[in-house]
């Protein structure tokens, strides 16, 4: 009997493909995810501003950011959409064991993060015919928004799960125990990286406005400064504090100095966006937009990198195939069999417990591990009890291709016992 | 002027993010969960290839609150004949001769107000590997759990194992 709710063993070569899976699935699935969730949030809010103030400017750009961060459904169905079933699979079989987490539980995200897909691409359907948006394609965007940030939010409680297996039995009596500090800073700091990402990409639209026919639109110019700024600047402040509370949140088993590197490395880049937006000379004619997505696709990059570092630490001594469990699990039945048994059978359930905490660190019946197979020497006392309690009371050696048997340390009864054991499992030939 | 305040408010924010990110390595290094050990006992060659039984070295796991590491009568048992020229068994042999106990590093400790029994943890039928991971998969033993409160009271709840503050707080 495995103890319940350890990790099936998986070979190490198994586990760093699955690691890989992983973090390439969340490469490509996560950042689109974030652009998506922020760039709705920001056209949703650019909307009702722009609704309020009749203000076209930021009805036009409410328009833009929906239609860039929705433009390629088909980039965005393969690369933010398909991994999702890669990720399902490598944390299933990380996880591992009889049973993983229930399905229903990866469904969920799963049909959240379709619906919002759906209601999303319905409000920019709609916002496409009319900039005045009627209420019902607004709610529709609303809905769509709420659930994608569900789905994500409930995919990183299930990522959650991954830099602490120690919880796992208890995740799986009850899927309660799944909340973590880990998972919602985790959460938060995706949230602060997209919003970021999504503020470098609406700084990209700089080029565009300029570009168009009819000379340039300060005004919009102005709205998309700010508007990309500030969501820019918001990812880059929080970044620092959420990677720091990532931290104090992360299980120490999960730990390692490449983790702390890579976290040290992420508030340097925010530094870098920060310097780009606010410090750096001549900002007022500048395009920051690829420079600034270009640092936030690393600060993803350096994140994923760090959890998926904290995932192989969390599992270092659960992946590998199991040991002596199988021989500590014998003796244990052997143990409640003995219970049971009477005379002669008890006699022997004593030898096979001497047996097993004493000979076997060095013999097997079948192999030859320090000393000689069983199987093999056995045979050759004919029966004699008495001529192989000699032998184990006062070992000498006798074959050269093996270093010679040191006296055990048991009392006489257990020699007795052992022997009789010995001579009839070899004798049985069980 | 103003813009000089601002960075030197934002490196001031960004250096003290990087710093306490520094300060926590430091404290986890500390307390590194897989500290070295002045013998480099491979856990994968007994515990693994040879599938010796835990307890056969740690004798006290079944009968007594602590575990026990094995006296180096126990590994001389062996490594009298065995291995001899390796330089970590000449090591041991040197501590053997000597009289001279190996000083482990502790990879598990409770603080002092906790009282924790190894026996009784056996005996309700857990293994090994529930709380210490697999050992035999480790070339140098890693803390794969931290052992605080909340840990342990999950693991008493989803047994059914008593949570009365004085099991653990005698």
């Amino acid at each position: 009997m495995a103890p319940p709710g350890t990790p099936q063993a998986l070979s190490p070569d198994t586990f760093l493909v699955l690691r890989f899976l992983l973090t390439a699935s969340l490469l490509f699935c996560l950042p689109l995810l974030g652009i998506v969730i922020a760039g709705s949030a920001a056209s949703l809010i650019l909307n009702v501003s722009g609704r309020e103030n009749r203000d076209d400017r930021s009805l036009r750009l409410s328009r833009e950011s929906i239609e860039a961060v929705t433009g390629n459904r088909w980039v965005l169905l393969l690369f933010g959409i398909l991994p999702y079933p890669a990720i399902v699979y490598s944390c299933q079989r990380i996880l591992g064991g009889q049973s993983p987490l229930p399905a229903f539980a990866w469904v969920v995200p799963f049909g959240a993060l379709l619906a919002g897909c759906l209601l999303l691409s319905l409000y920019r359907s709609a916002i496409q015919k009319t900039a005045e948006l009627p209420p019902a394609p607004f709610r529709a965007g609303a809905a769509g928004l709420l659930a994608m940030v569900s789905a994500a939010g409930l995919l990183f409680l299930l990522l959650g799960a991954l830099v602490n297996p120690a919880k796992l039995p208890l995740i799986r009596s009850n899927l309660v125990f799944l909340l973590s500090w880990n998972s919602l800073v985790g959460f938060l700091l995706f949230l602060a990286l997209s919003f970021g990402l999504t503020g470098g990409i609406i700084l990209r639209f700089l080029a565009r406005a300029n570009a168009k026919a009819g000379g340039r639109d300060p005004d919009y110019e102005t709205r998309v400064r700010a508007a990309g700024t500030t969501l820019s600047l918001i990812g880059a402040l929080a970044v620092p504090a959420l990677v720091v509370l990532d931290l104090i949140s992360l299980p120490a088993t999960g730990m390692s100095t490449e983790v702390f590197i890579m976290a040290a490395s992420v508030p340097i880049l925010a530094l870098a966006v920060f310097a780009l937006l606010c410090l750096l000379p001549g900002k007022e004619e500048s395009r920051p937009g690829d420079r600034v997505s270009a640092l936030f696709v690393l600060m993803f990059l350096a994140v994923i990198l760090c959890y998926q570092t904290a995932v192989a630490n969390a599992f270092q001594g659960i992946s590998a195939p199991p040991g002596p469990l199988a021989a500590e699990t014998v003796s244990k039945e052997g143990k409640a069999a003995g219970k049971t048994a009477s005379g002669d059978a008890a006699a022997l359930e004593k030898g096979k417990k001497v047996f097993d905490t004493v000979c076997s660190v060095c013999h097997r019946f079948d192999a030859k591990v320090v000393g000689p197979p069983l199987n093999e020497v056995v045979p050759k006392y004919k029966g004699d009890v008495a001529k192989l309690k000699t032998f184990i009371g006062n070992p000498v050696k006798v074959n050269p291709a093996y270093p010679a048997m040191p006296k055990p340390a048991i009392k006489e009864d257990e020699v007795d016992a052992v022997a009789r054991y010995l001579l009839s499992k070899v004798k049985t030939g069980k | 002027m103003k813009k000089t305040l601002v960075a030197i408010a934002a490196i001031g924010y960004f250096g003290l993010s990087v710093l306490l990110v520094a300060g926590l390595w430091y404290l986890w290094h500390r307390t590194d969960p897989a500290p070295a050990q002045p013998i480099a006992f491979p856990h994968t060659v007994h515990a693994g290839q040879l599938q010796i039984p835990c307890t056969h070295c740690h004798a006290y796991a079944d009968r007594a609150r602590s575990a026990g590491a094995p006296p180096l009568s126990t590994c001389m048992g062996c490594h009298s004949t065995i291995a001899t020229e390796r330089e970590e068994i000449r090591k041991l042999t040197r501590h053997y001769e000597e009289k001279r106990p190996v000083q482990w590093v502790r990879v598990y400790a409770l603080p002092d107000f906790i009282y924790f029994s190894h026996k009784r943890h056996i005996k309700a039928g857990l293994a090994c590997a529930t709380c210490h991971g697999d050992v035999a998969g480790m070339k140098r033993v890693r803390r794969v759990n931290e052992l605080v409160m909340g840990w342990c009271v999950s693991c008493h709840r989803v047994r059914g194992a008593s949570r009365d503050c004085a099991t653990c707080h005698k």
